[in-house]
């Protein structure tokens, strides 16, 4: 029953990641960003790829944050960006980011077939704490998870580039008149959660695998998770998504199928019911 | 036809908007608040006209005269379409042409009805609507502007047109925010004549301005200030 | 012949969804991503009703398209008060939740799908013989591309075209989205179902996996494409959409990857719309940006 416990934490804990990572780029660019998931899984087709390719393991770990990091600036750049210079409505951006979504998975699928891609051979390497038995991966994911929420608790509140971000992602046309480059902090945010995904995904793909659309219930969760938090907070998106991430793997242990997701879905739609009934406090406005 | 409010209290963000507003009007009346931007004015307006829910208080509208303290019916205006809001900047839908824009203002329940939307229109009905948009239209000058979208259209232009969508429908009160703001002379003019119309056929208008210099030309408007959320009569000598 | 007649019904059953969608989103301003499960649910009921239950095909049909209507049109009247991106994530939630149920409950078979479903036949128009069934789908898009024209000019299109724009000024002449959404609604489930009773008719066999997201965001490819507030850009987004991938199965290449291309280049040309002409092929610049 522990080990079963530690299996949904660990699951948690990635699944925060992945919505830190979604919650930053929503902060600074106002994008549902919903190709953030495909990016989850691209991240461990990279680090695949590059393997084939016979690069050293730790070479292809960083080379493949690095692409995934790429790939979303280009993704911010070429597409978000442009839209919204335009002065196109959110939904327009919004469809854009499913396009560029299903292209990418797409394009996975193609490449690298449906197939569940499991990136390590073998059986992963257990370690004992007490009477909890965790795999090493499992390790990986829960130190991770906190030591960025520590990093970026930290960045945010003492850095200059923290500073940075934090009154962008408040208030962009205040902080471009302040002399803040919101350019590039939105290039370093978009850099950096995307990477960030790219990591997760990795550690997803040594962990328990991944096949080509494993990054839907995770973007439709990042997006939901940071509708409910607000858009500029980093903590509240990561607790909303490590529970439910949890929750996740818990049903599927005790239903054993894909249950779990059909109860995830309908959570999920409850909540966004839930959401647009309450009323809402700002306006007060009945329609 | 009668339209009250009473003790209406709104709070945003714990600030005190409006504190204890009552007024009432009967038909053929006007109400002219004056009022400065933070006074309250649109908030009293959107709750008045059914799109924002007091905290306590209500607002009702009834074909009897009702008395101080009695039980009133919630007469709610909101199902009949009977009270309408002249929005502070034009609110008009961008992707309708302004003879569209006119006629979604009719009192058509074929707007919300698909079902008998699907099934033919008789001629007849069809050609009526029309014709009470064109004479819409030409009496706000915009007859030539009618094929054309709201984008398209200058400030005031677009603010007749929306005065002449919401009277399309007959409404029974009329609220009005800084109905004259930004509006040349000419314009001023045409708008005053068509409340003037309105107020002969048995409306009640009830509008907020910062000066009512042009209120004078209408027939022996009611005046009121509100001031920080307050609500009180002006004397006929008081400052406009 | 046979081959060409399989495309015209393609085209036909997916002109009907992207009318019927742009009736939603073009003009409603509702952006759905359930319509996959639509056609899945009419589908599954279609089959269903026929081989579980031995009613005859015309009443399974029936009580398909009226389930589905119901049923869409009651999570429709839950959505009113979303705004735009709750409803689109609450519309692919839907669409999560019914591919996870009929890929998991035992009355659906799972993953192995449903076969032996009966045809359809009205009088001497049957879903059996190619001809037969490519006339019939024809034939409702015909009946489909003029009733969305039809709704496009009548005082309802006024409803649901202020509603898009401003819902609070729509509220303020008495527009109210509780009455216009959900009928819309109701019209474009009602329509994949018929789409869906279709495809189980004419195949014989279906299985979860035709019915996935993916398929919801072709069919708003198709409309974006060719344009909102566009009969004629629907079915022409369509046809485009359609023919441009499946002429790869000429070079017999495995169905698998026809799928994934087809969702690559329906991406594509989507992005490529949104960027460089964003009223589609045939939809007009209203000023909308």
């Amino acid at each position: 029953m522990l080990s079963i416990l530690v299996v949904g934490i660990c699951k948690g804990a990635l699944w925060a990641l992945v919505a830190a990572g979604f919650a930053m780029i929503f902060g600074t660019t106002r994008v549902f960003h919903f190709a953030h998931g495909a990016i989850f899984v691209w991240g461990a087709y990279f680090f695949d790829a590059l393997l084939i390719f016979k690069t050293p393991a730790a070479v292809a770990f960083l080379g493949s944050i690095l692409l995934a990091a790429i790939l979303g600036v280009g993704i911010d750049a070429g597409i978000y960006r442009p839209l919204q210079s335009r002065g196109a409505p959110p939904t327009t951006v919004l469809l854009g980011s499913l396009a560029i979504y299903t292209v990418l998975v797409n394009t996975a699928g193609l490449a690298f077939g449906d197939r569940t891609l499991v990136l390590r051979a073998g059986t992963d390497q257990m370690y004992s704490l007490g009477p909890i038995l965790i795999t090493r991966m499992q390790t990986v994911e829960c130190v991770s998870s906190l030591a960025l929420f520590v990093v970026l608790s930290i960045v945010f509140r003492y850095t200059n580039m923290g500073l940075d971000i934090r009154a962008v992602a408040d208030n962009q046309a205040l902080a471009e008149w302040r002399g803040i480059n919101t350019s590039f902090v939105r290039l370093v945010v978009v850099a950096f959660g995307s990477g960030l995904a790219a990591f997760a995904g990795i550690i997803a793909g040594l962990d328990t695998g991944l096949d080509p659309t494993a990054g839907l219930p995770i973007s439709l969760l990042a997006v939901s998770a940071t509708i409910f938090a607000g858009s500029d907070r980093l903590a509240a998106p990561m607790m909303i998504s490590g529970v439910m991430g949890a929750t996740h793997s818990l049903i599927t242990w005790f239903t054993s199928g894909t249950w779990a997701d059909a109860l995830f879905y309908t959570i999920l739609f409850g909540a966004l019911i839930w959401r647009a009934h309450k009323p809402r406090e700002s306006t007060g406005e009945v329609s | 036809m009668f339209f009250s409010a009473d003790h209406i209290v709104k709070c945003f963000e714990g600030n005190r908007v409006l504190s204890d507003v009552s007024l009432s009007a009967r038909s053929g009346e006007i109400l002219a608040i004056s009022g400065d931007n933070g006074s309250g004015k649109s908030t009293l307006l959107n709750i008045l006209a059914g799109l924002v829910l007091p905290d306590t208080g209500q607002v009702l509208t009834s074909t009897e005269p009702l008395e101080a303290g009695s039980t009133k019916l919630p007469g709610c205006h909101k199902l009949t379409g009977e009270v309408r809001l002249l929005f502070q900047f034009p609110r008009l839908f961008r992707g309708l042409t302004i003879e569209e824009n006119v006629r979604a203002g009719l009192r058509d329940p074929l707007r919300e009805n698909m079902l008998r939307s699907i099934l033919p229109i008789p001629a007849a009905r069809e050609s009526g609507a029309r014709f009470t948009v064109q004479q819409l239209l030409k009496k706000v000058d915009l007859t030539s502007l009618s094929n054309r979208y709201p984008h398209e259209l200058s400030f005031g232009q677009r603010k007749l047109a929306s005065v002449v969508q919401l009277l399309a429908g007959n409404p029974s009160v009329v609220l009005l925010d800084e109905p004259f703001a930004a509006l040349d002379g000419d314009a001023a003019m045409t708008l005053t004549s068509l409340l003037a119309e309105n107020q002969k056929a048995g409306a009640i208008a009830i509008l907020v301005e910062h000066d009512l210099q042009h209120i004078d030309a209408l027939k022996t408007p009611r005046k009121f200030r509100i001031e920080a959320g307050r609500i009180m009569p002006l004397s006929e000598r008081g400052r406009s | 012949m046979d081959y060409v007649l399989h495309l015209a019904a393609l085209i036909s059953l997916y002109g009907i969804l992207a009318l019927s969608l742009d009736l939603m989103l073009g003009l409603g301003g509702m952006m759905n991503l359930a319509t996959a499960a639509y056609i899945g649910f009419g589908s599954y009921t279609y089959a269903l009703a026929t081989t579980r239950f031995m009613a005859p095909p015309l009443v399974a049909a029936a009580i398909s398209i009226i389930a589905t209507s119901a049923i869409a049109c009651a999570l429709s009247i839950l959505l009113t008060k979303c705004s735009r991106e709750t409803f689109v994530l609450a519309t692919i939630s839907i669409q999560m939740i019914f591919y996870s149920a009929v890929y998991n409950l035992e009355a659906t078979n799972g993953s192995n799908g449903i076969s032996g479903i009966p045809p359809l036949a009205i009088g001497s128009i049957t879903t059996m013989s190619p001809v037969s069934f490519t006339s019939l789908c024809a034939f409702c898009l015909c009946l489909m591309f003029g009733l969305r024209h039809k709704l496009a000019s009548s005082p309802f299109s006024l409803g649901l075209r202020a509603l898009r724009d401003d819902d609070v000024a729509a509220a303020n002449l008495l527009i109210r989205s509780n009455r216009v959404q959900p009928a819309v609604t109701a019209l474009a489930a009602g329509a994949g179902s018929m789409v869906g009773i279709l495809i189980a008719a004419s195949s014989g066999y279906i299985d979860p996996t035709s019915f996935v997201l993916s398929e919801s965001l072709f069919v708003l490819s198709c409309v974006a494409l060719g344009g909102f507030e566009s009969g004629a850009g629907a079915v022409v987004g369509t046809l485009i959409l359609v023919i441009l991938p499946d002429c790869l199965s000429l070079l017999s290449v495995d169905s698998n990857a026809i799928f994934h291309v087809r969702q690559c280049l329906s991406g594509i040309l989507l992005l490529s719309v949104l960027r460089f002409r964003p009223a589609g092929l045939l939809g007009s610049t209203r000023g909308l940006e």
